[in-house]
Protein backbone atom coordinates (compact mmCIF):
# COMPACT_ATOMS: atom_id res chain seq x y z
CA UNK A 1 0.00 0.00 0.00
CA UNK A 2 2.83 2.33 0.81
CA UNK A 3 4.24 2.03 -2.69
CA UNK A 4 1.01 3.06 -4.34
CA UNK A 5 -0.32 5.36 -1.69
CA UNK A 6 -0.25 8.37 -3.95
CA UNK A 7 -2.54 6.64 -6.43
CA UNK A 8 -5.27 5.66 -4.03
CA UNK A 9 -8.79 6.79 -4.53
CA UNK A 10 -9.45 9.35 -1.84
CA UNK A 11 -12.90 10.86 -2.40
CA UNK A 12 -12.54 13.49 0.29
CA UNK A 13 -9.48 15.08 -1.27
CA UNK A 14 -10.56 15.54 -4.83
CA UNK A 15 -11.45 18.58 -6.84
CA UNK A 16 -15.12 19.41 -6.79
CA UNK A 17 -15.45 18.59 -10.47
CA UNK A 18 -17.67 15.98 -12.04
CA UNK A 19 -16.96 13.33 -9.46
CA UNK A 20 -13.27 13.07 -10.22
CA UNK A 21 -11.81 13.01 -6.76
CA UNK A 22 -8.41 11.51 -7.31
CA UNK A 23 -5.79 12.50 -4.83
CA UNK A 24 -2.91 11.85 -7.15
CA UNK A 25 -4.30 14.20 -9.73
CA UNK A 26 -4.37 16.97 -7.19
CA UNK A 27 -1.11 16.38 -5.43
CA UNK A 28 1.27 19.29 -5.53
CA UNK A 29 -1.68 21.58 -6.20
CA UNK A 30 -2.36 23.99 -3.38
CA UNK A 31 -5.91 25.12 -2.68
CA UNK A 32 -5.16 28.40 -4.37
CA UNK A 33 -3.72 26.67 -7.41
CA UNK A 34 -6.68 24.31 -7.58
CA UNK A 35 -9.12 27.19 -7.50
CA UNK A 36 -7.19 28.98 -10.20
CA UNK A 37 -6.98 25.84 -12.32
CA UNK A 38 -10.71 25.16 -12.07
CA UNK A 39 -11.45 28.68 -13.24
CA UNK A 40 -9.37 28.24 -16.38
CA UNK A 41 -10.98 27.24 -19.65
CA UNK A 42 -9.76 24.16 -21.51
CA UNK A 43 -8.07 26.35 -24.06
CA UNK A 44 -6.31 28.41 -21.39
CA UNK A 45 -5.13 25.20 -19.70
CA UNK A 46 -3.75 23.95 -23.00
CA UNK A 47 -2.01 27.27 -23.55
CA UNK A 48 -0.43 27.04 -20.12
CA UNK A 49 0.62 23.46 -20.69
CA UNK A 50 2.31 24.51 -23.91
CA UNK A 51 4.25 27.04 -21.88
CA UNK A 52 5.48 24.31 -19.56
CA UNK A 53 2.81 24.22 -16.84
CA UNK A 54 2.39 20.56 -15.87
CA UNK A 55 -0.53 21.26 -13.56
CA UNK A 56 -2.54 22.66 -16.44
CA UNK A 57 -2.28 19.30 -18.17
CA UNK A 58 -3.43 17.54 -15.04
CA UNK A 59 -6.53 19.70 -14.96
CA UNK A 60 -7.25 18.98 -18.62
CA UNK A 61 -6.66 15.30 -18.15
CA UNK A 62 -8.93 15.22 -15.16
CA UNK A 63 -11.70 16.92 -17.11
CA UNK A 64 -11.58 14.57 -20.07
CA UNK A 65 -10.18 11.24 -18.89
CA UNK A 66 -13.53 9.57 -18.26
CA UNK A 67 -15.26 11.11 -21.25
CA UNK A 68 -12.57 10.05 -23.66
CA UNK A 69 -12.27 6.64 -22.06
CA UNK A 70 -15.97 5.95 -22.48
CA UNK A 71 -15.87 7.23 -26.05
CA UNK A 72 -13.13 4.83 -27.13
CA UNK A 73 -14.50 2.04 -24.97
CA UNK A 74 -17.84 2.11 -26.76
CA UNK A 75 -16.25 2.27 -30.18
CA UNK A 76 -14.06 -0.75 -29.57
CA UNK A 77 -14.83 -4.39 -29.10
CA UNK A 78 -12.30 -5.10 -26.36
CA UNK A 79 -11.34 -3.14 -23.29
CA UNK A 80 -7.63 -3.65 -23.91
CA UNK A 81 -8.04 -2.20 -27.39
CA UNK A 82 -9.86 0.82 -25.96
CA UNK A 83 -7.11 1.32 -23.40
CA UNK A 84 -4.45 1.36 -26.11
CA UNK A 85 -6.35 3.89 -28.18
CA UNK A 86 -7.00 5.97 -25.07
CA UNK A 87 -3.28 6.15 -24.34
CA UNK A 88 -2.38 6.83 -27.95
CA UNK A 89 -4.77 9.77 -28.01
CA UNK A 90 -3.29 11.38 -24.91
CA UNK A 91 0.24 10.79 -26.11
CA UNK A 92 -0.73 12.47 -29.38
CA UNK A 93 -2.11 15.40 -27.40
CA UNK A 94 1.14 15.66 -25.46
CA UNK A 95 3.38 15.41 -28.50
CA UNK A 96 1.40 17.70 -30.76
CA UNK A 97 0.59 20.31 -28.15
CA UNK A 98 2.52 22.95 -30.05
CA UNK A 99 0.29 22.36 -33.05
CA UNK A 100 -2.89 23.09 -31.12
CA UNK A 101 -4.76 26.12 -32.38
CA UNK A 102 -6.30 27.79 -29.36
CA UNK A 103 -9.02 29.35 -31.50
CA UNK A 104 -10.63 25.90 -31.78
CA UNK A 105 -12.23 24.20 -28.82
CA UNK A 106 -10.01 21.75 -27.00
CA UNK A 107 -12.78 19.16 -26.88
CA UNK A 108 -13.15 19.23 -30.66
CA UNK A 109 -9.40 18.87 -31.09
CA UNK A 110 -9.22 16.02 -28.59
CA UNK A 111 -12.08 14.08 -30.13
CA UNK A 112 -10.81 14.65 -33.65
CA UNK A 113 -7.52 13.05 -32.59
CA UNK A 114 -9.46 10.23 -30.98
CA UNK A 115 -11.50 9.75 -34.15
CA UNK A 116 -8.37 9.51 -36.29
CA UNK A 117 -6.56 7.20 -33.90
CA UNK A 118 -9.54 4.92 -33.58
CA UNK A 119 -10.10 4.88 -37.33
CA UNK A 120 -6.44 4.10 -38.00
CA UNK A 121 -6.37 1.30 -35.51
CA UNK A 122 -9.57 -0.34 -36.56
CA UNK A 123 -8.71 0.04 -40.19
CA UNK A 124 -5.44 -1.71 -39.50
CA UNK A 125 -7.35 -4.44 -37.75
CA UNK A 126 -9.59 -4.74 -40.81
CA UNK A 127 -12.65 -3.66 -38.99
CA UNK A 128 -15.09 -1.00 -39.97
CA UNK A 129 -13.52 2.36 -39.31
CA UNK A 130 -15.78 5.04 -37.88
CA UNK A 131 -14.79 7.61 -40.46
CA UNK A 132 -17.56 7.26 -42.98
CA UNK A 133 -15.26 5.59 -45.47
CA UNK A 134 -15.96 2.03 -44.56
CA UNK A 135 -19.06 2.51 -42.54
CA UNK A 136 -22.44 3.20 -43.95
CA UNK A 137 -24.73 6.14 -43.36
CA UNK A 138 -27.60 4.69 -45.28
CA UNK A 139 -30.16 4.00 -42.62
CA UNK A 140 -31.70 1.16 -44.62
CA UNK A 141 -28.33 -0.48 -45.14
CA UNK A 142 -27.08 0.12 -41.65
CA UNK A 143 -26.66 -2.87 -39.43
CA UNK A 144 -30.13 -3.24 -37.97
CA UNK A 145 -30.90 -4.13 -34.43
CA UNK A 146 -32.38 -7.56 -34.13
CA UNK A 147 -36.13 -7.98 -33.99
CA UNK A 148 -35.90 -8.74 -30.33
CA UNK A 149 -33.98 -5.52 -29.74
CA UNK A 150 -36.46 -3.46 -31.71
CA UNK A 151 -39.42 -4.66 -29.74
CA UNK A 152 -37.49 -5.02 -26.53
CA UNK A 153 -39.42 -5.27 -23.32
CA UNK A 154 -38.14 -5.67 -19.78
CA UNK A 155 -39.13 -9.34 -19.91
CA UNK A 156 -37.40 -10.14 -23.18
CA UNK A 157 -34.30 -8.10 -22.35
CA UNK A 158 -33.36 -10.62 -19.68
CA UNK A 159 -29.76 -9.42 -19.59
CA UNK A 160 -30.71 -5.85 -18.95
CA UNK A 161 -31.56 -5.04 -15.36
CA UNK A 162 -32.61 -1.48 -15.98
CA UNK A 163 -33.43 1.02 -18.64
CA UNK A 164 -29.94 2.42 -18.34
CA UNK A 165 -28.38 -0.92 -19.07
CA UNK A 166 -30.68 -1.44 -21.99
CA UNK A 167 -29.75 1.96 -23.32
CA UNK A 168 -26.03 1.25 -23.03
CA UNK A 169 -26.62 -2.03 -24.78
CA UNK A 170 -28.53 -0.32 -27.56
CA UNK A 171 -25.80 2.27 -27.98
CA UNK A 172 -23.31 -0.54 -28.37
CA UNK A 173 -25.43 -1.97 -31.18
CA UNK A 174 -25.67 1.23 -33.17
CA UNK A 175 -23.67 1.35 -36.41
CA UNK A 176 -20.28 2.94 -35.81
CA UNK A 177 -20.86 6.34 -37.44
CA UNK A 178 -24.14 6.84 -35.57
CA UNK A 179 -22.64 5.55 -32.34
CA UNK A 180 -19.66 7.85 -32.69
CA UNK A 181 -21.83 10.88 -33.37
CA UNK A 182 -23.95 10.10 -30.32
CA UNK A 183 -20.89 9.61 -28.11
CA UNK A 184 -19.25 12.82 -29.27
CA UNK A 185 -22.41 14.64 -28.32
CA UNK A 186 -22.98 12.81 -25.05
CA UNK A 187 -19.39 12.65 -23.85
CA UNK A 188 -17.66 15.52 -25.61
CA UNK A 189 -20.70 17.81 -25.57
CA UNK A 190 -19.83 18.76 -29.12
CA UNK A 191 -22.22 20.62 -31.39
CA UNK A 192 -23.19 19.39 -34.85
CA UNK A 193 -20.54 21.59 -36.43
CA UNK A 194 -17.88 20.41 -34.01
CA UNK A 195 -18.76 16.75 -34.61
CA UNK A 196 -18.58 17.42 -38.34
CA UNK A 197 -15.17 19.01 -37.87
CA UNK A 198 -13.89 16.19 -35.70
CA UNK A 199 -15.10 13.40 -37.98
CA UNK A 200 -14.54 15.06 -41.34
CA UNK A 201 -18.17 14.59 -42.28
CA UNK A 202 -20.51 17.37 -43.32
CA UNK A 203 -23.10 18.86 -41.00
CA UNK A 204 -26.09 17.22 -42.65
CA UNK A 205 -24.48 13.82 -42.47
CA UNK A 206 -23.84 14.27 -38.78
CA UNK A 207 -27.40 15.42 -38.27
CA UNK A 208 -28.66 12.36 -40.08
CA UNK A 209 -26.48 10.09 -37.95
CA UNK A 210 -27.79 11.64 -34.76
CA UNK A 211 -31.37 11.33 -35.94
CA UNK A 212 -30.84 7.67 -36.61
CA UNK A 213 -29.26 7.12 -33.21
CA UNK A 214 -32.07 9.03 -31.59
CA UNK A 215 -34.69 6.92 -33.38
CA UNK A 216 -33.11 3.65 -32.35
CA UNK A 217 -32.60 4.69 -28.75
CA UNK A 218 -36.13 6.00 -28.47
CA UNK A 219 -37.42 2.62 -29.58
CA UNK A 220 -35.38 0.96 -26.89
CA UNK A 221 -36.60 3.32 -24.18
CA UNK A 222 -40.25 3.08 -25.22
CA UNK A 223 -41.17 -0.12 -23.35
CA UNK A 224 -40.04 1.47 -20.07
CA UNK A 225 -42.41 4.40 -20.32
CA UNK B 1 -35.19 19.30 -19.98
CA UNK B 2 -33.85 21.75 -22.49
CA UNK B 3 -34.82 21.29 -26.10
CA UNK B 4 -31.97 19.91 -28.15
CA UNK B 5 -31.24 22.71 -30.60
CA UNK B 6 -29.51 20.50 -33.13
CA UNK B 7 -32.24 17.97 -33.63
CA UNK B 8 -35.34 19.70 -32.32
CA UNK B 9 -36.26 16.69 -30.28
CA UNK B 10 -36.17 16.14 -26.58
CA UNK B 11 -35.78 12.39 -26.92
CA UNK B 12 -32.11 12.78 -27.80
CA UNK B 13 -31.62 14.93 -24.70
CA UNK B 14 -33.37 12.26 -22.68
CA UNK B 15 -31.18 9.54 -24.11
CA UNK B 16 -28.05 11.57 -23.43
CA UNK B 17 -29.10 12.36 -19.86
CA UNK B 18 -29.94 8.73 -19.22
CA UNK B 19 -26.69 7.63 -20.79
CA UNK B 20 -24.67 9.99 -18.61
CA UNK B 21 -26.35 8.66 -15.49
CA UNK B 22 -25.50 5.07 -16.29
CA UNK B 23 -22.16 5.27 -18.09
CA UNK B 24 -19.67 5.43 -15.26
CA UNK B 25 -16.62 3.66 -16.65
CA UNK B 26 -13.24 5.22 -15.94
CA UNK B 27 -9.68 4.42 -17.00
CA UNK B 28 -7.52 2.44 -14.65
CA UNK B 29 -5.39 4.36 -12.21
CA UNK B 30 -2.18 2.92 -13.63
CA UNK B 31 -3.13 4.19 -17.07
CA UNK B 32 -3.66 7.63 -15.58
CA UNK B 33 -0.28 7.47 -13.89
CA UNK B 34 1.44 6.40 -17.11
CA UNK B 35 -0.04 9.23 -19.14
CA UNK B 36 0.72 11.87 -16.53
CA UNK B 37 4.29 10.61 -16.31
CA UNK B 38 4.65 10.91 -20.07
CA UNK B 39 3.25 14.44 -19.96
CA UNK B 40 5.63 15.41 -17.19
CA UNK B 41 8.68 13.91 -18.90
CA UNK B 42 7.76 15.52 -22.18
CA UNK B 43 7.59 18.93 -20.55
CA UNK B 44 10.93 18.37 -18.87
CA UNK B 45 12.49 17.46 -22.19
CA UNK B 46 10.99 20.53 -23.80
CA UNK B 47 12.31 22.72 -21.04
CA UNK B 48 15.72 21.14 -21.56
CA UNK B 49 15.55 21.86 -25.27
CA UNK B 50 14.62 25.45 -24.54
CA UNK B 51 17.69 25.81 -22.31
CA UNK B 52 19.99 24.14 -24.81
CA UNK B 53 20.85 27.31 -26.80
CA UNK B 54 21.78 29.06 -23.55
CA UNK B 55 23.99 26.16 -22.51
CA UNK B 56 25.68 26.11 -25.91
CA UNK B 57 26.21 29.85 -25.76
CA UNK B 58 27.65 29.58 -22.26
CA UNK B 59 30.00 26.78 -23.31
CA UNK B 60 31.11 28.79 -26.33
CA UNK B 61 31.77 31.82 -24.13
CA UNK B 62 33.88 29.76 -21.76
CA UNK B 63 35.83 28.29 -24.65
CA UNK B 64 36.51 31.73 -26.11
CA UNK B 65 37.47 33.10 -22.72
CA UNK B 66 39.91 30.26 -22.11
CA UNK B 67 41.37 30.81 -25.55
CA UNK B 68 41.87 34.50 -24.89
CA UNK B 69 43.42 33.78 -21.52
CA UNK B 70 46.28 31.77 -23.05
CA UNK B 71 49.73 33.53 -22.88
CA UNK B 72 50.54 35.33 -26.11
CA UNK B 73 53.92 33.67 -26.23
CA UNK B 74 52.22 30.45 -26.99
CA UNK B 75 51.08 31.87 -30.32
CA UNK B 76 54.33 33.69 -31.13
CA UNK B 77 56.11 32.72 -34.29
CA UNK B 78 59.29 32.09 -32.33
CA UNK B 79 57.87 29.66 -29.82
CA UNK B 80 60.35 27.29 -28.12
CA UNK B 81 59.06 24.52 -30.36
CA UNK B 82 60.50 26.37 -33.36
CA UNK B 83 63.70 27.46 -31.70
CA UNK B 84 64.81 23.92 -31.51
CA UNK B 85 64.41 23.44 -35.25
CA UNK B 86 66.32 26.62 -36.32
CA UNK B 87 70.10 26.60 -36.86
CA UNK B 88 72.22 28.47 -34.32
CA UNK B 89 72.24 32.29 -34.92
CA UNK B 90 69.06 32.22 -37.03
CA UNK B 91 67.00 34.23 -34.56
CA UNK B 92 69.66 36.88 -34.11
CA UNK B 93 69.98 37.24 -37.86
CA UNK B 94 66.25 37.51 -38.48
CA UNK B 95 65.87 40.08 -35.68
CA UNK B 96 68.69 42.16 -37.09
CA UNK B 97 67.12 42.08 -40.55
CA UNK B 98 63.79 43.18 -39.12
CA UNK B 99 65.32 46.06 -37.17
CA UNK B 100 67.33 47.23 -40.17
CA UNK B 101 64.20 47.30 -42.28
CA UNK B 102 62.31 49.54 -39.84
CA UNK B 103 61.49 53.15 -40.79
CA UNK B 104 63.75 55.35 -38.70
CA UNK B 105 63.34 58.71 -40.47
CA UNK B 106 61.35 61.39 -38.58
CA UNK B 107 57.77 62.05 -39.78
CA UNK B 108 57.57 64.45 -42.67
CA UNK B 109 54.17 65.96 -41.80
CA UNK B 110 51.96 66.72 -38.83
CA UNK B 111 49.55 64.02 -39.90
CA UNK B 112 52.32 61.41 -40.08
CA UNK B 113 53.58 62.57 -36.70
CA UNK B 114 50.11 62.21 -35.24
CA UNK B 115 49.65 58.73 -36.71
CA UNK B 116 53.04 57.53 -35.50
CA UNK B 117 52.48 58.62 -31.92
CA UNK B 118 49.57 57.90 -29.61
CA UNK B 119 47.59 61.03 -28.67
CA UNK B 120 48.75 60.98 -25.06
CA UNK B 121 52.33 61.47 -26.13
CA UNK B 122 51.53 64.64 -28.04
CA UNK B 123 51.85 67.98 -26.30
Amino acid sequence: MSGTATYLWVPSQGLAMEGLPLRWLNEALSDKEQAAAIALSDEACMQRYRQGDDQAFRVLYQRYREKLHRYVLRLSTRESEAEEVFQEVWIAVIRSRDGYDSSASFATWLFSIAHRRAADRWRALSRHAPDGLNATDDLDDALPLSTNDTIATPEREWHSQSLGEALLDAIGKLPLPQREAFLMKAEGELSLDEIALATGANRETVKSRLRYAQKRLREVMLPWR
Amino acid sequence: MAMNQDTDDTSLDEAIALYRRHAREAPEVMVDARILRIALNSNRQQRGMRQLPWLVAAAASVTIWLGMAQPFSAHHATSPRHIETHPPGYLEGSSRTYLLGMEVNPPTSDVAAYLLHPPYTLP
